[in-house]
């Protein structure tokens, strides 16, 4: 699994290792060249000092050396190495060091076959300029060295500053003669101190990645502490504890319109869980209650059945089953018009039959309990909706109302169309009252005025039921009280074009 | 011994009224919470079934209301209710016990044994009276290994004696343990039983095992 500490982590480090490397490099190359630059500085100072020692008198070149002034190239131990050639490539003259090793003179000294005049063949010497070359060699004595050679004119100097002038007057600067010098030192001390400077970069390069390493991840996890955090809170919230919130305040900027979202869809999970929870146990509660009966007589009559009135457990058992199939039909029913898995069929539906068909049916209880239905007074019209569901939607309505009214109340249905829609208002004096709060509940599954369940038809789904499918219909459903009578309305139920119905009666 | 259901669902109350009663309670049967908070004040039950969820009064209220006024019947809770939210609340209210339908009949009359038991402080259902032995959970009263043939309210009696052992028993208090709400009986009916019950104990040679204190009413040593 991917880990954005690990990405972040991983990412930093490499890129801070990069860095490093090509910035080692970069001060690597910078301080070497310098150094370099620094030792042939040096190096050339020591050659320039040769170049000035050495004069032409008018009549020869000579060099004006005192090896006890440059006890360097007489030493015994790491000496230091100068030749000085002529133009026309003849030794001048060369360091007491190269005694030490004779036999490697001949190899360092310039090609004495060249053509001579103002050409320095061998070094690469051109013009009449000076010229600084620097070369890599390996030293008489085998240590590895460093060797700047110098094309100079040879300065005019005489004792007699009078011959003097009239030499530098007489000798055009072309004529006078050239030379060369070369100096020669070790350089091992240069490669000795670029040696370490690379070991030096090198260990810093290596402290500095160690400490990206160790602080990296632990300053990746600090800032990443906030997201953990909210990984555990989040980890926290079970079933049992749906009521928790992450904590949305004081949280980074990055964190919290995140931590504030995630907020808001636990509100709706919240809602949606206990709306679920509620229903299941609604469910449970309305199927346990004719469960329990069905089961204690049934026990009850099969222990005693010559209990006197064991014949009407029959029936009683046979209630509570209808009342278990209605229950689990309706919701069944309710299911699926909420998961919108209902197919709607539309077609002609003759309102008035159907509202006679659903009186007659509730017939029995209305003259048993006294009860009227009024007819509606204006002739129902013919509908377009599905005739199935408005059946169902209009035999909940009508029972309902039977069901809470009064023994000996008139129920009313009223019917009103209009631009193509008609109005269908269903209402009854109420037996148990109420209240214009109780009407916001009234859709609501399972809500009943009376806490206790009715082992009768109505376990409190079958307006919620209505609603269900009179919003997959298209209708709009509307409850209110008023004088001390409960109303139903569905409305924009669309009128179709065919002949409508005689009034019932 | 007597009960009180209080019930909204007449099935249930058909089932239970019919099924205790064959087992030798007396029952009588409230519809509804007021109904049954005012059985339960004036009533000498032994056991309380309640249901939470009745009309105009619920189960809580009416258990609220009886702990109140001192009642210390036994109280069990008979509900649809299944959520350990309800359980506790029932049993912090008062109850005794909680049973959730659906039920087995067997069970809510083993619960309301213990219950009994409980409220006399008997641990187990058989209580020796040394010449017979009263097994209250069989409602039957034995001689060595024959069994007395005894009627149900004469059972109810010994069976009232027996948890009371010791106590002197007002024939008031007997009359009401034998009669439910809707029937009544003398006080001469209690003296009937316990004669038959005399009788029926001396043709086993049992005499003197309950006694009459003059003016009080009777006890078993």
């Amino acid at each position: 699994m991917r880990s954005i500490s690990k990405t972040i982590t991983v990412t930093i480090i490499i890129s801070i290792g990069l860095i490093l490397a090509l910035g080692q490099v970069a001060i690597d190359f910078a301080v070497t060249r310098w150094l370099t630059e620094q030792f042939d500085t040096a190096m050339e100072a020591r050659a320039r000092a040769l170049v000035t020692l050495t004069k032409f008198d008018g009549s020869e070149v000579e060099l004006d050396f005192a090896d006890e002034f440059m006890p360097e190239f007489e030493a015994p131990a790491e000496p230091q190495y100068f030749e000085l050639f002529l133009g026309d490539g003849s030794l001048l003259e060369r360091s007491h060091s190269f005694d030490e090793n004779p036999a490697l003179r001949s190899a360092d000294q310039p090609d004495r076959a060249a053509p001579t005049g103002h050409r320095f063949p061998g070094f690469g010497f051109e013009d009449q300029s000076d010229e600084v070359v620097f070369t890599d060699l390996r030293l008489p004595d085998g240590r590895m060295g460093r060797r700047v050679a110098i094309k100079f004119i040879v300065q005019i100097e005489n004792e007699d500053e009078l011959l003097e002038d009239l030499l530098e007057d007489q000798i055009p600067l072309q004529d006078r003669p050239r030379a060369i010098v070369r100096f020669s030192r070790e350089r091992e001390s240069l490669d000795r101190i670029r040696q370490h400077f690379h070991l030096f970069i090198i260990g810093i390069t290596l402290i500095i990645l160690l400490a990206v390493v160790v602080s990296v991840p632990r300053l990746t996890r600090a800032g990443l502490r906030p997201l953990i955090r909210m990984k555990d809170e989040i980890g926290a919230i079970t079933p049992q504890t749906m009521d928790h919130r992450v904590t949305d305040r004081g949280q980074p900027i990055e964190i919290e319109p995140i931590a504030s979202q995630f907020n808001l869809v636990l509100d709706e999970i919240e809602k949606a869980f206990i709306r679920e929870r509620q229903f299941s146990s609604d469910v449970a509660h309305e199927l346990r209650t004719p469960v329990a009966e069905i089961r204690s007589l049934a026990e009850v009559g099969l222990r005693w059945p010559d209990e006197k009135d064991i014949r009407t457990y029959f029936g009683d058992i046979h209630e509570s089953a209808q009342h278990l199939d209605r229950l689990i039909e309706n919701l069944l029913y309710l299911c699926r018009s909420e998961e919108g898995n209902i197919e709607i069929v539309v077609g002609d539906v003759d309102l008035g039959k159907l509202l006679d068909e659903i009186r007659a049916s509730l017939a029995a209880e209305c003259e048993s309990r006294a009860i009227r239905i009024d007819p509606p007074a204006n002739a129902p019209p013919v509908v377009v909706a599905d005739p199935q569901w408005l059946e169902l939607i209009l035999q909940n309505l009508l029972s309902n109302a039977v069901s809470h009214s009064p023994n000996g109340a008139n129920l009313g249905i009223e019917i009103d169309a209009d631009g193509g829609y008609c109005r269908l208002e269903i209402h009854n004096p109420m037996a148990i009252p109420l209240t214009a709060e109780d009407i916001d509940h009234v859709f609501q599954r399972f809500w009943r005025k009376d806490t206790a369940r009715e082992t009768g038809r109505h376990a409190g789904i079958g307006l919620s039921l209505v609603k269900s499918y009179a919003d997959l219909m298209g209708f709009d459903i509307d409850a209110w009280v008023a004088d001390g009578r409960f109303h139903i309305a569905l409305s924009r139920i669309e009128v179709s074009g065919a002949t409508t119905s005689p009034p019932a009666g | 011994m007597k009960i009180l259901v209080v019930e909204d669902s007449k099935k249930l109350q058909k089932s239970l009224r019919a099924g205790l009663r064959r087992l030798g309670y007396v029952v009588d049967i409230a519809a509804d919470g007021e109904q049954g908070t005012a059985f339960a004040m004036h009533g000498d039950y032994d056991v309380i079934v309640l249901d939470l969820m009745l009309p105009r009064k619920s189960g809580l209220e009416v258990l609220r209301d009886v702990r109140a006024s001192k009642c210390n019947t036994e109280v069990l809770i008979l509900s649809a209710r299944d959520q350990t939210r309800d359980r506790i609340a029932g049993l912090q209210q008062g109850a005794d016990d909680y049973l959730v339908k659906p039920f087995s009949f067997d069970e809510l009359h083993a619960r309301i044994q213990a219950l009994v038991r409980r409220r006399f402080k008997q641990k187990t259902p058989i209580i020796d009276l040394g010449p017979i032995r009263v097994d209250t959970s069989l409602h039957l009263a034995y001689h060595g290994a024959e069994c007395f043939d005894f009627t149900p309210s004469e059972m109810s009696i010994l069976e009232y004696l027996a948890f009371n052992r010791g106590r002197v028993i007002a024939p008031e208090t007997l009359l009401n343990q034998i009669n439910d709400a809707n029937s009544y009986s003398s006080r001469n009916a209690i003296e009937v039983h316990i004669s038959g019950l005399r009788k029926k104990l001396r043709a086993e040679k049992i005499d003197g095992l309950i006694k009459t204190r003059r003016g009080f009413g009777y006890f078993i040593e």
